[in-house]
Parts: C-alpha cells; structure tokens; sequence
C-alpha cells in the first residue's frame, strides 16, 4: 500500500477537482469559494508532495511506470507554487474582465494534475496521457473569454496544431514500441540497439512533440498568437507552467532510455536551443505588443533552458532545473506588473502605453526594470546567475 | 585587519542609497536628501583617504584582503588592495562628493533618484578597484553600466534614449565575451580568485584567446578606437555629473582592467597583442584629435579628447615599462580631474545659457572672469602644460613608449601638439574675442559651490603637477613588482 | 639668495594675479616691479661672485618626479652660463616691468598684466637655472605659455587671440621635437641630469640607431631633436611664423619676451648642451646653415615692411640667425655675448618703438609717421643708440658681438663657415639698411599722419624714459665691457669654466684686416645711402620696388610660408578631422556597428514577424518543416 501513499499528492488533487467541479454545479456564485479552495487545495497538495519526499530515494512504482525522486518532486512543486501564484494574481484581472468563472480555477487544477504526471511518469503511456490532460485543459483556458475573437482564435490554434503534434508525438511512441517492445523508459533502455533508424525517428517524432510543448523554435509558431490572444493570466499560465513539466519530460525522456544515444539527439537539441534564443531575441526586438514581446523572449529563454538540458550532463541538468525555477519567479514578477497597470480600465498591451509610466508609479517602474535587467540577464541580478551557472 | 575596511568603502553608498529610497524626495525635503547623500560620500571619501594612510607602500602584496565565501567552491567574496588600485578608490571616493555638490540647478525633477544612482554607481566602482575574484570583479564592472544608462536614460538631453542604448549594447557586447573568458579560466585553472591565478599562471596556448576576449570589453569602455563611438554621443546627452562620473571614474575600469588582469594574467599573450594596442592607440590619439578640432559642440570636443587621452593610457599600459606604466596611472588620475572639470566647466555655462555649441559662446571672459580662469587652467592641464599633472601623465608614458618604440612614440607626440591645437581653439572661442550675443551679458559669475568644485579639482590638478610624488610613491612597488612577474612570466612561458 | 631670485618674481605673479583687484592696480605694479627688481639685484650679485669667486652650485629645491630609472629634480644650477642668463632676464625684465607702468596706464587689466609679466620672469628663471632636461622643458612650456598669455592679452582683438595661439602651436611642434629628444637622451642613458649625461655622452660617440627607417648616429640624432626645439622657441627659418603675428600683444611684451630673453631660450640650449654638439659635426653644420638662413631671411622681410615692431620683429629673427649660426661654427662664447648685448639693444629698440607709438597713439605704420625727431627728442636719440649698436656700428656693443660671430665663422675655416661669413657680412649690410629706414621713415622726411595733428605727439613720460636710458647705457658700454670676460681674448680668464664644452679650443688667430673693416664700412655706408633711399629720394626706392615687383610681393608676403602653412597643414588637417568624424565616425564605424546592427535587427525582426502570418496551415507546415529538416539531419550523419 506504500504505492498509494506515494501518489497520494495526485490522488488527492484529482478528488479535490472533482468535488470542486459538484460544488461549482451545484453552488450558484460560488467562483469566489472556488477559487479561495483551489488556493488552498493547491497549497495542502504540495505540501503533501513536500513531505512525502523527504527522506525518501528514487522509487518506482506501478510496474515502474510512475517514478518518484527528488527531481520530480521538486518540479512538482515547483509547479504547484507557480499555478498557485498564477490564481493568486489573476482574480483581479478576471474580475475586470468579467471573467471570474468557477471553470477558471478547476481547469487549471486540472491542468496541474496532468503535469504532475507527466513530471512523474516513467512510461510513454502514462506520459502522453498526462500531457493530454494539460493540454485539453489548456485549450479551454485559452479561449476563456470566449466572447472576445481574438481568445477564441488562440484556443483554436492551439489545438489544431497540438493535435498535429500530439500525432508526431504518439507516432513516435509507437515506433520506439515497435522497436523495443516496450513503452516503460527503464526497458526501452536495456533493450536499446542503436543502430536502428527507426529508433532515431522515435526519438525525433517525440522531440518534435516536446519541442512543440514548449514552444521552441522551430516549433513556437503557435506561441506568439496564442500568447497574445488568451486573457493575460492565461499567458502568464502558459509561459510558466507547462513549460516546467515538459522540460522535466525532456529530461527524464532523453537521459532515462537515451542516454547513450547522445550523439544523436545532442545536436537535435543544440540547433533547437541557439535557434531559440537568437529568433527569440531577434524576433523580440521588433515587437510592439507586451504579449507578444513576452511570447518571444519566453521563447529565448527556452532556448537556454534546453542548452543545459544538452549538455548531458548533471550540472547540466542542475543549471537549467534552477534557470527554469529563476525564469518563473522572474516572469511572475513581470506579469504581476502588467497585471497591475491598467488605464482607463484597459490594460496595457502595447509598449507605448509604458511610456511615461515612471511618473505615475515610479515604484513599479522601477521593480519593472529590475525583473527587465534580470531577463535580460545582466548582473548582479538572479537572471545573470543562471546565466553563469550554465557554463 | 578586524574591521572590514573595504567592505565598508563597497557598501556605505549602497547604505546611503538605501536611506535615500525611503526618504522620498519633494520639494520640500530636496535638501535634506542632498545632505544625506553628501554626507554619505564624504563619509567614503575621509574612510579612503584614511585608508591610503593606512596603506603600506612599500610592498606589492595585497592588503586589507577579505576572502569570504559566497558560492561554495565556486566564488568567493575577495576583495584586497594594492597600490595601484587604492588611487582609483580614491579618486572614486574624491569625485562623488563633488558630482553630489554639482547637481544643484542641473537635475530639477527626481533628485532622490538620481543621487541613488549616483551613490549606487560609486558602490560599484569601489567594488570594481578592490575585487580579487574575476567573477566579483565582473559583476561590479557590469552592473556599473545601469545606474549609468539610468542617468543617461532619464535626466539625459533629447536623443538620451538613443544615447542610452548605445552606450549600454556596445558595452553590453563586449562584457559577454569577458564572461565567456572568465568562466573558461575557472575551468582551465580551478579558480576565479586573482591571486591564486597570478601564482598559477594560465596555460600560454589559452592565452591569445582569453586575452581577445577581456580586450574587446575593456576596449570598449576605454573605449579604444574604433569602438569608441558611443562615448561622444553618452557624453553629450548625460547631465554634467553623468558626464563627470563617466570620464572620470566609468572609463578608468578599463584601464584599470588591464593593468590587473590582461598584463597580470596573460603575459604571453598580452606581448603578442602588443603591437595592437599601439596601433589602435596612436589611431586613437591622432584620430580622434582631429575629429575633436572639428567639434561645433562642446561637449562632443571633450569627449573626443577623452578618446584621445585614453590613448595615452593604452599606450602607456603596454609599453610595460615603469615610465610607461606609472605615466598611464598617473594620467588616468589626471584625467578623471581635469575630464571632470571640463565637463563641469561646460556644465557651468550651460545651465546659464542651456546651449552647449561653441559658437553660442563668444568674449565671455570679461563677464566671467573667475570661471574664465579655472577654465583656462583646466584647459591647459588637458594640453599637457608642464605644471599641470595631465604633463606628468603624458610625458612619462611618452618616455615609457619611446622606450619601446620609436615610431610609436613619434607619432604619439603629434597627438600632443593637435591637443594644444584643439583646446586652446576651443578655449579662444567660448572665452575669448568679442561678445557675440547680447544675452551672454547676463551671466553671472561662478557661485559659491561651483567655485568650490572647480577649485577642489584645481588643487590637485595643480599639486599633482609640481609633486606627483606622493602618487608615484603610492604605485611604485606594485608596478616594479607587476613588471618584475610579467617578464619572469613570459621567460618562463 | 639663489632661490629668492627665481621665487620672488613667483610670489610678485601670485600677488598681483590673485589679490590684485584688493590691493589695487598701482600697488600691484609697483609691488612686481620692486620684486624683480630685487631679484635683478641679488642676481647680479651671484653673477659677481660667479666671476670673481668662481662660484658655483646645484641647489635642489624639492623631487618632482622619481619614476624607475627617472629621477627628476627642482632644482637651481648656478654657474657661469646660468648666471648670465639671470642677469639678462632679471635685468631686461625689471626694467621692463617699469616701464610697463607707463605704457599700459590706459589699460583696465594692469594687475593681471603685471601678473603674466612675473609670472613669465619666474618661468624664464626655471628654463636658465634648470639642472635637467625635464625642468628646462617646465620652464620651455612655461615661458610659451606666458607668451600665450600676453601676446593675446587684448582678448577683444581677434588677430590677437590667433596670433597667441599660433604662437603655441609653432612652439609646440617645436617641443615635440625637443621632448623627443629628451626621450632619446633618457632612452640612452637612464637620465635627464646634465651633468651625467655631458658624462656619459662619450661612450656613445660611435653608436649608431635606426630611428624611423634611418640608420643614424645617436648623437647626430639628439643634437637635431633638440635643435628642432630651439628652433621653434627662436624663430628660426620654418619655424619662425609665429614670431612676427606675436606683435600683437603689447610693446613691453615684445621686448622682454620676443626680443631679449624667451626666443634666446633656444640659443641657451644650443650652448648648455656644448658638451652634446661638440661631437656632432653634422648638427653643427645644420645649425650654422639654418642660422645664417634665418639671419638672410628675416633681413630681406624686414627690408619692406611697414609695421614697426613687425620690422624689429624680423630684425630680431635675424639676430636670433646670428647666435645660432655662432654657436654652429662652434663659438658658444660668442653667441652667448651676442645674445647678451643683443638683449639690451633689441629691448632698447622695442621700448623706444614703443614710445613712439604710445606718441602716435597707437599708430603702427612706418608711413604714416615721419617729422618728428624733434618733438620726441629723447626717444629719437635713445632710438639711434639702439639702431647703430644693432647695426654694429664701431664701439657700440653689437659692433663687438656680431663682428665676433663673422670673423669666428671665418676662422672655422671649412665651407659652411665661409658661407655663413659671406651671409653674415650681406646680412649685416642688410640690417643696417632697414634699421636705418626705420629710423629716417619714423622721425625724418614730412609728417604723414592724417588722423592726429602733429602738435598732438608728446615725449613718453620720464617712467617709461628711465628704462629706456639704462637700456642704452648698456647698448653702448655692455659690447666694450664685456668683450674680455665672454670672449676671453689671449685665455686670460677662464669665465665659462666647464658650462660650455670645446673639444678643440677655438682658434686664436685673427682674420685678415680687410676682413675685420669690412663690415664696419659697410654699416657705415648704409646710413647715408638710406638716407638717400628713404628721406631724400623716395620714388627711387618706389621704382626699385616698382621694377622688381614679383620679388617685392614675395618680400612683402614674407616668402609666403604662412600661406604655404595654411595649404600644408592647417586646411587639410581640418579636412581630415572633418572627414574622419562625418564619414569614419558616422558612417562607418556607426553605421556597420551599432546603427548598422540594430536596424539589421529590427529589419530581420520585421521578416520573422511577417513569418507569423496568423495561418494554422503555416505554422503546421513550418512545423512539419522543421521536422523533416531534424529527421534528414539525423538520416545524412
């Protein structure tokens, strides 16, 4: 029964959407309650997952399908937090928007559950079926102000080109199946012969998939627009929290049953990551929507996250866990301010309507340009230590 | 060594700075922040001259060394001096107080700001001078470059944001190199501690590399011709005490930078590029003097000559010759007084006239006498007169290179004649000749805190130029000792 | 005592220039004066003792500057050399100072006149009594920029202020030479010290040095540099436009700083470094030919000039010819007394010129004078004392000096030296010519001025006559006095002790006797033929001017080198400047770097902008794209 105990964080966060979801049906105008229990559910959840890490070693379970360490844990809860600050900042912005929905918060808890397993899973199986999960969530919250064109737009691309991925992705489940006669990573590994093409394609077709996941180039066409079109504290989700998930996929794919194959996925993995960050910086020069400026630089940043990831190596690995973790509290920090400043009752979406914002919140211009200096990584700024540490 | 000198030197500003955040600034409470945050630097400035008394000139070895962990087995908090870095701290320390006193007219909204800028950025330029860790060092050379285009970015003139982002990419670009360079010597030697490499040395065959890559930052914030571009154009957009903070301390990082680390640390390659650095130097004398005897604005002229003077320096570095050596850190003290000067000089008249072209100017020395003086002797300090210490600077670098080579030298010393010719023009048609504009009858004469900063320059401009001994006594064994190891090092490689 | 001489005119400058608005103008003239004149006083006391006490000393002051093998000194050398330079600059310039006190009593800048005045006596002293080459290069500057200073001391006239810095510019690039020539001296031998130099230079005779692509000897080439200095400070041929354009500044400047002490510092290196030249034959031979150049040259401007002060001007140049071609044949002796004499003369003319144009209120032009030797009987007289002891006219002193430098370039007895004796008798002729008309022009002929009535000229007042009536004592007596201890006929005394180096000892022959009276009578002729030229037939000296009209322009034009300076170096430099800045600056170095860059960024940030062109079939066909891009990748390696 010590399985169960060890999942018990997804466990208890799956009957807590369900119960959210009947209260929702049931309780009229309960978004505000809703939204006060996800936070708390949120919190009890990684505190769960806190506990039951400590003190424990890598442990498989389910036929060696789902893995617990330290590593998923931390992404875990990593995840956890950021979703949980996501909520926090966003019920201002939702209620201007005249948004506020119970849906909001249940999705996104959904969403958090489909990427605590894939966090965790060691099986392209349960894989893919967590990333599903993530992303039908994600689709609806991308169109949540499903009145406005441009948000329904957004959701729409996502999920005709996430399907087209999914495709790539689940082709290259099968392939690997075929050539290895499993779908659990630790066998796959043990069974490897390198010199299969098929198995290359495998990987390819999965990396693609990934690729897609978190918008790296050439896979991030879908990013800008969709950035752009979903409400801001939709964006803000979308530029976190996936991304953490599936860079954790990333990592466990390729260095659980493909480590010996480095040669092959290492360069796949560098073209992705410099091809990144220079469009991602270069396409971010010419922008004049916030959102869209943002989708790009989240783009350069993925970029350096995936340099450490091919590294192949630990500290490799390490550099681009803390990057990630440092990116977030950065891009939180800049939404926050985003999310902070509206005129008129609109918020700012274009760099123009930065200008002169010195005057009126000097206080705010100046955190913004500090969370700015650290994305752009210059020292002595957090931002800059991930920089150094990748090298 | 109980009590943490340096450590207090690095932090009193940011402390000051501190203070000043939570002390909003408005009308009313304009001076008190003023107060604050000259107290703040006079403080630094009485604790560094304190510590040059302490300082033992008569031994190359660091002192006041705090070595404190930060990262673990990766970067530690080292800071220590020698005698070529404490004339920078001071020279930090001395013009801070004064850039404080100058703001007066010049910066009317956000004065709380703007003196945190300025104390922050002195926080920097001591931890630059006194770093021992090349990652310490980095940062504080980097981050050095905010509160600066913060200062050109929002007190600057009309093109600031232009400007502003010139000047921050050019450096920006060349820093990155610097940092590829420095996280490749810690995995080439283990170590980013300075002392710990000068005894290690660094294999000659990485050398050429990781000197190409200090080179193009450091060339940049000389800045080196043909990287020099962004200095006019910062200067003339940043306000007066940007403008002095910028010649006097900003562009002695680089100089600084490579004396320590480009001649400490790679000997070999630092021969090699030798004759690099002179050519670019003598371009850059010869070059930008002549675009400075073209300049219809009288800040671009001072810029320009800074160019030119900090090719003097480069020049002086690399002849690695005592003469050459010490003339180059004699010159850069030099010119952070009179650069300085200069600026406040321009400054001066223009918050009276708010024009910063030569030709709006004209006959002016009958009206401002007292100013005309101190400009005059100023002017005269940056054309090398004897008596001044821009001489002292100037002459012992041209002996240094003579030294080493003729031609160099020859050609440099040109650059001193079309110096005398740019300036004194400069000087004729501002000061000199008949009133061109009647509203030039309405100035008035130096007041009393402006007469003071320019003759607190003056003196020592003036000292320094009859007795610079008390600062080559300062650098004397730490450059005989720096030269001693660079040729044992190259013997040995 | 020795250095009070050099500090009092300091504390007089500092006085005068800082406090002079609290003490007044009269206090502060009379305060420099008075501490000059003292210093005048103790320095002829020192000069006493250097002659009858062989007194000699090196006082160090104070270290300047100590950098490795440099070690630099302030420091106060007195003997023979020295001693007579203080006597000459402290004289001349006391004396002038006084007379300043008339002359610019209309002027409202008197304290900070007075002030430049000291303050250049202070830096003339630093040059003289310097122990090393670092602090004669202080006082060099020092007295440059005090000429700076005066020169442009009307700051309302715009030809002043060129002319000021024309002349520190010509004097610049005249110390860019002699800087490099400090430089070789201290890459040769580790130091600036004359005396370990003068030492050491005989273990160097033989080496030779590959300067700039050219094989040549050291010492040859220490000997140029250095020359090239006092060339620029001495107005000599190339380097002497600065000299007449420094006519600008008021007259008593001009007679201390352009006639008798600052354009002799050049000489004065020539002859401290005697132990230098004497074993650089080739040095020595560009000496005497630029010397007895420059000495030709000037004369013939002088001939047809119409300004006053420009015609001493170029008289003075010339004389400045004569020193240095003395010095070239190797008799520093000599040129040391032609410098001596000459700086009595020359400030005699200088303030006599001055007093007439202080009659003329400020008249300047030789043809607008004329008639009236009697209503400035004084100043006409002291006048001639100063033309005929420049002329060399028999007794007077410059009939001894410069009779020495033509009869020693004789004696040299090598082509250069017949060459430069030849010059110099021409020469001489020549100055005679034109002081004379000088003089006839100023005080003979009729009364041309058309602005002031005649009756209106007045006689200077007696404070600016006193200085003038010293000065001609000593342009009368300091020739005949003198003669025995500089020249030191027979080698009964031995004045110069070791200040001034001969490697062979000069010739003690003496010229053929024809050759010793040509000269006078040749002077002596001048005056009537001038006479006849300029007073009693003047279209004669039109018709000549008439006839050879080409050469009279380029007389006039002052063979054209300012024009030549102009098209050589001041128009393309600023062209340069301006070409280096608009195109290499701008368009280059900004437009392939930071602009060329970023708006190459922001083109292809608007292409991958244009990428994202919104449609679903796009991006799936970028993506798949890509995909296959992996895949052949992976397939080819």
């Amino acid at each position: 029964m010590i399985n169960l105990a060890l999942v018990f964080p997804e466990i208890f966060l799956s009957l807590s959407i369900m119960f959210l979801l009947i209260l929702g049906a049931f309780k009229k105008n309960s978004s505000k309650l809703i939204q006060n229990i996800s936070l708390i559910i949120l919190l009890i959840t990684s505190v769960i997952t806190l506990n039951e890490t400590l003190g424990i070693q890598e442990t498989l379970l389910f036929n060696s399908s789902v893995v617990i360490d330290y590593l998923s844990s931390f992404m875990k809860i990593v995840t956890l937090l950021a979703a949980f600050l996501v909520l926090v900042i966003s019920s201002n912005y939702l209620k201007t928007l005249k948004i506020f929905k119970i849906e909001y918060p249940i999705l996104i808890l959904s969403s958090v559950l489909g990427m605590m397993i894939m966090i965790s899973s060691n099986d392209l199986i349960v894989f893919y079926m967590g990333l599903e999960l993530q992303s039908l969530a994600l689709y609806v919250l991308a169109t949540f102000n499903r009145d406005q064109l441009k948000s329904s737009e957004a959701g729409l691309k996502y999920f005709v080109l996430s399907a087209l991925s999914s495709g790539l992705l689940l082709y290259g489940c099968s392939l690997i199946y075929g050539f290895t006669g499993s779908t659990n990573f630790n066998i796959i590994a043990n069974q490897l012969n390198s010199n299969e093409y098929a198995i290359t394609f495998g990987i390819v077709f999965i990396l693609v998939g990934l690729a897609f996941k978190i918008s790296a180039v050439p896979f991030h066409m879908w990013a800008p627009d969709v950035y752009e079109g979903s409400p801001t504290s939709v964006t803000l989700f979308f530029t976190m929290v996936p991304k953490i998930a599936a860079l954790t996929v990333f990592i466990r794919f390729l260095y659980v049953p493909f480590l010996n194959l480095i040669d092959q996925w290492q360069m796949i993995l560098i073209f992705l990551s410099i091809a990144s960050m220079v469009f991602g910086a270069i396409a971010a020069i010419g922008q004049t929507n916030l959102k869209r400026l943002i989708a790009y630089s989240s783009i350069g940043h993925v970029g350096y996250t995936l340099a450490g990831v091919a590294t192949g190596s630990n500290d490799g690995i390490q550099s681009s866990v803390i990057y990630i973790t440092i990116y977030i509290i950065m891009n939180l920090g800049l939404f926050s301010c985003l999310l902070m400043m509206k005129r008129n009752n609109k918020y700012f979406e274009n760099i123009e309507d930065l200008s002169g914002l010195s005057k009126n919140h000097p206080l705010m211009s100046l955190s913004l340009l500090v969370i700015l200096f650290s994305l752009a990584g210059i020292p002595p700024l957090a931002g800059f230590f991930c920089k150094v540490l990748y090298f | 060594m109980n009590f943490p000198i340096l450590s207090s030197l690095i932090l009193l500003p940011a402390v000051g700075a501190l203070f000043l955040f939570f002390t909003r600034s408005n009308k009313e409470n304009n001076i008190t922040v003023k107060y604050v945050a000259l107290f703040t630097s006079l403080v630094n400035f009485f604790l560094s001259v304190y510590l040059w008394i302490l300082f033992d000139q008569s031994t190359s070895e660091f002192q006041f060394v705090e070595d404190r962990v930060w990262i673990k087995d990766l970067i530690n908090y080292k800071v220590g001096i020698d005698g070529i870095s404490i004339l920078f701290i001071i020279l930090t320390t001395f013009i801070t107080p004064l850039c404080i006193i100058s703001v007066n007219n010049s910066i009317k909204n956000r004065l709380s700001e703007f003196l945190i800028a300025i104390l922050i950025m002195e926080s920097f330029m001591i931890g630059v001078f006194c770093s021992l860790d090349l990652v310490v060092f980095y940062l504080f050379f980097e981050a050095g470059l905010i509160p600066m285009f913060l200062i050109i970015g929002i007190w600057g003139g009309t093109r600031r944001v232009y400007s502003a982002f010139k000047f921050f990419l050019f450096t920006l670009l060349g820093s990155v190199l610097m940092l590829i360079a420095i996280i490749s010597i810690y995995w080439i030697s283990g170590t980013t501690d300075v002392v710990q490499l000068y005894e290690l040395g660094i294999d000659a065959k990485y050398q050429n590399l990781l000197w190409l890559a200090f080179f193009s930052s450091f060339a940049v914030k000389t800045p080196m011709w043909p990287v020099h571009t962004w200095l006019p154009d910062a200067h003339v957009e940043a306000p007066t005490a940007g403008s002095v903070l910028l010649a006097a301390i900003l562009l002695k990082m680089a100089g600084y930078g490579f004396i320590r680390f480009s001649l400490g640390l790679f000997p070999v390659a630092s021969e090699i590029f030798t004759p690099l650095i002179y050519t670019l130097s003598v371009i850059a004398i010869i070059f930008t003097s002549l675009i400075a005897l073209m300049q219809e604005d009288m800040k671009k002229l001072i810029a320009y000559s800074s160019v030119a003077h900090m090719g003097f320096v480069t020049l002086g570095i690399f002849t690695i010759q005592q003469q050459g050596l010490e003339g180059s850190i004699l010159q850069m003290i030099s010119h952070g007084l009179v650069a300085a000067a200069l600026f406040l000089c321009v400054g001066v008249v223009y918050d009276r006239m708010h024009s910063r072209l030569i030709n709006t100017y004209g006959g002016i020395v009958s009206i401002i006498p007292k100013y005309s003086v101190l400009f005059m002797l100023f002017t005269l300090a940056a054309l090398g007169l004897p008596g001044t210490s821009g001489f002292v600077g100037e002459f012992l670098i041209l002996m240094g290179a003579f030294k080493d080579n003729f031609l160099v030298a020859v050609i440099a010393s040109l650059g001193v004649i079309i110096g005398a010719a740019y300036m004194l023009w400069l000087y004729k048609r501002v000061v000199f000749g008949k009133l061109v504009n009647s509203d030039l009858k309405q100035m008035v004469d130096l007041n009393k805190s402006e007469l003071f900063i320019l003759s607190c320059l003056a003196v020592p401009t003036l000292f320094f130029g009859f007795y610079p001994e008390p600062l080559i006594n300062t650098i004397e064994v730490s450059i005989s000792n720096l030269i001693k190891v660079y040729n044992f090092n190259l013997i040995s490689n | 005592m020795e250095i009070s001489i050099i500090a009092l005119p300091l504390i007089a400058s500092i006085i005068s220039g800082f406090f002079g608005k609290f003490i007044g103008d009269r206090n502060s003239e009379i305060v420099t004066s008075f501490l000059v004149t003292i210093s005048a006083i103790l320095s002829a006391i020192v000069l006493y003792e250097v002659i009858i006490n062989q007194y000699q000393d090196n006082i160090v002051i104070a270290k300047w500057i100590s950098s490795g093998s440099l070690d630099v000194n302030w420091s106060m050398k007195i003997d023979p050399l020295s001693a007579v330079m203080l006597v000459v600059v402290t004289s001349v310039s006391s004396l002038v100072h006084i007379y300043s006190i008339g002359y610019m009593s209309h002027d409202p800048h008197k304290p900070r006149f007075m002030a430049y005045l000291s303050l250049f006596t202070f830096a003339m002293l630093m040059l003289v009594t310097s122990d090393n080459f670092i602090q004669l290069f202080f006082g060099w500057e020092g007295v440059g920029l005090c000429s700076y200073f005066l020169i442009g001391f009307w700051f309302k006239k715009d030809t002043a202020n060129s002319a000021a810095i024309k002349a520190f510019l010509v004097n610049r690039v005249g110390d860019f030479g002699f800087a490099l020539g400090i430089f070789l001296i201290f890459y040769l031998f580790g130091t600036v010290n004359y005396t370990e130099v003068f030492e050491l230079i005989p273990t160097i005779v033989d080496k030779n040095l590959l300067f700039l692509g050219i094989n040549i000897n050291a010492i040859d080439l220490i000997c140029l540099l250095l020359f090239v200095g006092a060339m620029g400070k001495s107005a000599q041929i190339l380097l002497h436009t600065w000299l007449p354009d420094a006519m600008e500044g008021p007259t008593p400047v001009s007679a201390l700083i352009h006639a008798a002490t600052m354009v002799t510092a050049g000489v004065f290196l020539v002859v401290r470094c005697s132990p230098i030249y004497e074993y650089s034959e080739l040095a020595l031979n560009v000496i005497t030919i630029v010397g007895m150049s420059t000495a030709f040259f000037a004369a013939t401007v002088a001939l047809v000039q119409t300004d006053i002060k420009k015609i001493i001007a170029y008289s003075t140049c010339s004389q400045l010819g004569y020193m240095f071609f003395a010095a070239g044949v190797g008799a520093y002796n000599v040129a040391m007394f032609h410098l001596f004499t000459h700086a009595f003369f020359k400030a005699l003319l200088f303030l006599g010129s001055g007093s007439v144009i202080h009659a003329f209120k400020d008249e300047q032009n030789i043809n607008k004078m004329g008639g009236v030797w009697k209503k400035l009987p004084y100043t006409y007289t002291l006048m001639i004392i100063g033309t005929l002891a420049l002329t060399g006219f028999p007794f007077l002193s410059g009939f001894y000096s410069k009779d020495a430098i033509i009869e020693f370039a004789y004696l040299r007895g090598n082509t250069t030296g017949y060459y430069a004796a030849g010059i110099g008798i021409i020469t001489a002729f020549l100055t005679s010519i034109y002081s004379w008309r000088l003089i006839f022009k100023t005080f003979h002929g009729d009364y041309n001025n058309k602005n002031i009535k005649i009756e209106e000229t007045h006689e200077s007042p007696l404070v600016m006559l006193i200085p003038l009536i010293f000065l001609s004592i000593g342009a009368i007596f300091a020739g005949y006095t003198f003669k025995e201890l500089f020249l030191g006929y027979g080698g009964i005394n031995n004045f110069w002790q070791e200040s001034i180096f001969f490697l062979e000892p000069l010739s003690t022959d003496h010229p053929p006797f024809w050759f010793l009276v040509l000269t006078p009578i040749l002077v002596i002729l001048s005056i009537p033929v001038a006479y006849y030229l300029f007073v009693k037939n003047k279209n004669l000296s039109n018709q000549i001017a008439n006839v050879n009209k080409p050469l009279y322009q380029f007389l006039i034009n002052k063979w054209y080198f300012d024009e030549l300076y102009d098209v050589l170096f001041v128009i393309p430099s600023k062209k340069i400047g301006l070409f280096l800045w608009k195109f290499f600056d701008i368009k280059i170095i900004d437009g392939f770097g930071p602009d060329g860059i970023s708006s190459f960024i922001k083109k292809c940030s608007l292409k991958a902008n244009k990428f994202q062109s919104g449609f679903i079939y796009q991006y799936a066909f970028v993506m798949l794209l890509g995909f296959s891009a992996l895949l052949t990748f992976l397939i080819v390696k």
